[in-house]
């Protein structure tokens, strides 16, 4: 039997010795999971944590049964991490951004093989940029930035796609273009684990939700099984401001 | 030889002709990462630090090249580890280092046999005075520089646009932002004789700001950057000589002009367009 793609078995993490989230959460191969909850919850460092972004306050996290540090092949885990639109102030092409996710394969420094070309090129046509692969990425809409990160992420030829609020400042049409992107990677046996504010465009392709409120896993199931007094929470979760006894705030621990 | 040339029958010219060219190439080619980060001062900070090996060397009556060129690369080490702290504090631990690095080497040099006197030539350059000797340190580190820059660029690019993301995918990213340290020490250094530890951020960050106005890719504007270096590096050593300036400034002062008319047709360009 294969190791679940990601397990943590309660796993805090955190900044500077305050533990803003601590789960226990397993995902396995093909699931689409949706980690939602309102601002502050907890969803992205979760995901940071787990990714060894930032600090580790006790617990297991294990991705394809192995401390992260220690996967043979660090790019089977895709990552799209919640970002501003390109602001540097040197000009970069979709095909130079997508091709730093296929660095790591190639070695440092490393040769630029055929084959690192034809995983490019599929990874911007998958997010359908293939016409815009030349344009510089500051020219590119909003969405179609996000795009172009998903696309980054797919070059390394991943299992798992992690993404951290894609949806985040993009429109609706954007939106419902990201949603059949991840449809059809769903479709091909890609595991997605996605950080949401709500479900919206993705409620028809997510197989599980993992409710985060303050910290806590407060529902895990399918999507038609959450509560009423859970779903379509989004901004407003009825805990803010109020003190929770339940969320683990711990503070002086030494990070793992 | 050609009138307009004239300036090569001396040695000392040759010379620094050599140095501007190795110089004007190896100071873009490390600038545009450091832009892309915006970090384009950070050469500036180190050529303070610098300041402390020159006056060291002086002391020792050693080279104070190679003292200058040792005391650099420490300082962009505790500087690239204090920057990867992400702490508040590390604004401050940096500003300490620079301005403790420029207050040491005036105090060194001011114990030095030849006195405050010496300073000068590395404050503001001194490129005609630039030996055999210098060439050939120059001439290595040039090449080391414009040779890992090349090879290991597409992955100083991956790090200076979503360090978050190298991180996953597996990059060694604390390793690559040290390795980028080292080199503008190194290139730091190399252009302390030509333009002085007063104006080395400029050479770094001009041709590159100039570049990315006309180059349409990241790999475009590291070559561009390289060639407008090596361009404004000749054109200013050449008017220096004819005007009977500075060096240095002068070299500075051809760049921001080639900026200024670029920026300028740029502008009128995409009016018209």
């Amino acid at each position: 039997m294969s190791p679940p793609v990601l397990r943590l078995v309660d796993a805090g993490f955190g900044y500077r010795s305050v533990v803003a989230a601590r789960a226990d959460l397993r995902a396995d191969a093909g699931e689409v999971i949706a980690l939602i909850g309102s601002n502050g919850s907890g969803k992205s460092t979760l995901i940071k944590g787990a990714l060894g972004l930032i600090d580790c306050y006790g617990g297991e996290v294990e991705w394809f049964g192995k401390p992260f540090d220690r996967l043979e092949r660090r790019s089977i885990v895709g990552y799209v991490p919640q970002r501003q639109p390109a602001t540097s102030p040197i000009p970069s092409t979709v095909e130079e951004l997508v091709r730093t996710g296929r660095l790591v394969r190639g070695g440092i420094p490393g040769r630029y093989r055929l084959s690192d070309r034809r995983a490019v090129a599929e990874a911007i046509c998958a997010v359908g940029l293939e016409s815009e692969h030349q344009t510089l990425v500051r020219e590119l809409s909003g969405g179609q930035q996000r795009r172009a990160l998903v696309a980054r992420a797919l070059a390394g030829q991943p299992t798992v796609l992690v993404l951290d609020e894609p949806f985040s400042g993009v429109d609706s049409q954007s939106q419902e273009a990201l949603t059949v992107v991840f449809r059809d990677l769903a479709d091909r046996g890609v595991t997605l684990l996605i950080v949401l504010h709500e479900l919206g465009p993705l409620a028809g392709v997510v197989t599980r939700v993992v409710h985060l409120v303050r910290g806590v896993v407060v529902f895990d199931g399918e999507p038609a099984q959450r509560p009423t007094a859970l779903a379509g929470l989004g901004d407003h979760d009825p805990h803010c401001g109020q003190t929770d006894k339940h969320v683990p705030r711990t503070f002086g621990l030494v990070p793992r | 030889m050609t009138a307009a040339l004239e300036f090569l029958d001396y040695g000392f010219m040759r010379r620094a002709v050599v140095a501007a060219l190795l110089v004007g190439v190896s100071a873009p080619a490390v600038g545009v990462f450091l832009v892309q980060r915006r970090l384009a001062l950070i050469g500036d900070g180190l050529g303070h630090v610098a300041v402390t090996g020159v006056g060291l060397g002086l002391v020792l009556d050693r080279a104070p090249v190679i003292v200058a060129l040792v005391t650099a690369v420490v300082g962009a080490v505790v500087l690239e580890l204090i920057r990867a702290r992400r702490t508040e504090i590390a604004d401050i631990a940096l500003a300490m280092l620079f301005y403790g690095g420029i207050a040491g080497g005036v105090v060194l040099v001011s114990r030095a046999p030849a006195g405050g006197r010496s300073l000068n030539q590395y404050l503001f350059g001194s490129i005609t005075s630039t030996t055999n000797a210098d060439l050939i340190t120059f001439g290595v580190l040039a090449a080391v520089v414009v040779a890992v820059t090349a090879a290991v660029g597409p992955a100083f690019f991956a790090v200076g646009d979503d360090e978050d993301f190298a991180a996953v995918s597996g990059l060694p990213v604390l390793a690559l932002n040290l390795t980028l340290a080292v080199f503008t020490a190194f290139t730091v250094v190399i252009a302390m004789r030509v333009v002085g530890v007063l104006l080395v951020s400029a050479l770094m960050v001009i041709p590159v700001a100039t570049a990315q106005l006309l180059a349409r890719s990241f790999r475009s504007t590291y070559l561009l950057g390289m060639v407008l270096g090596a361009a404004v590096s000749l054109s200013g050593v050449a008017a220096s000589y004819y005007a009977d300036t500075p060096s240095g400034a002068t070299i500075v002062l051809v760049a921001v002009g080639v900026f200024a008319v670029t920026s300028l047709g740029v502008g009128v360009r995409s009016q018209i367009g």
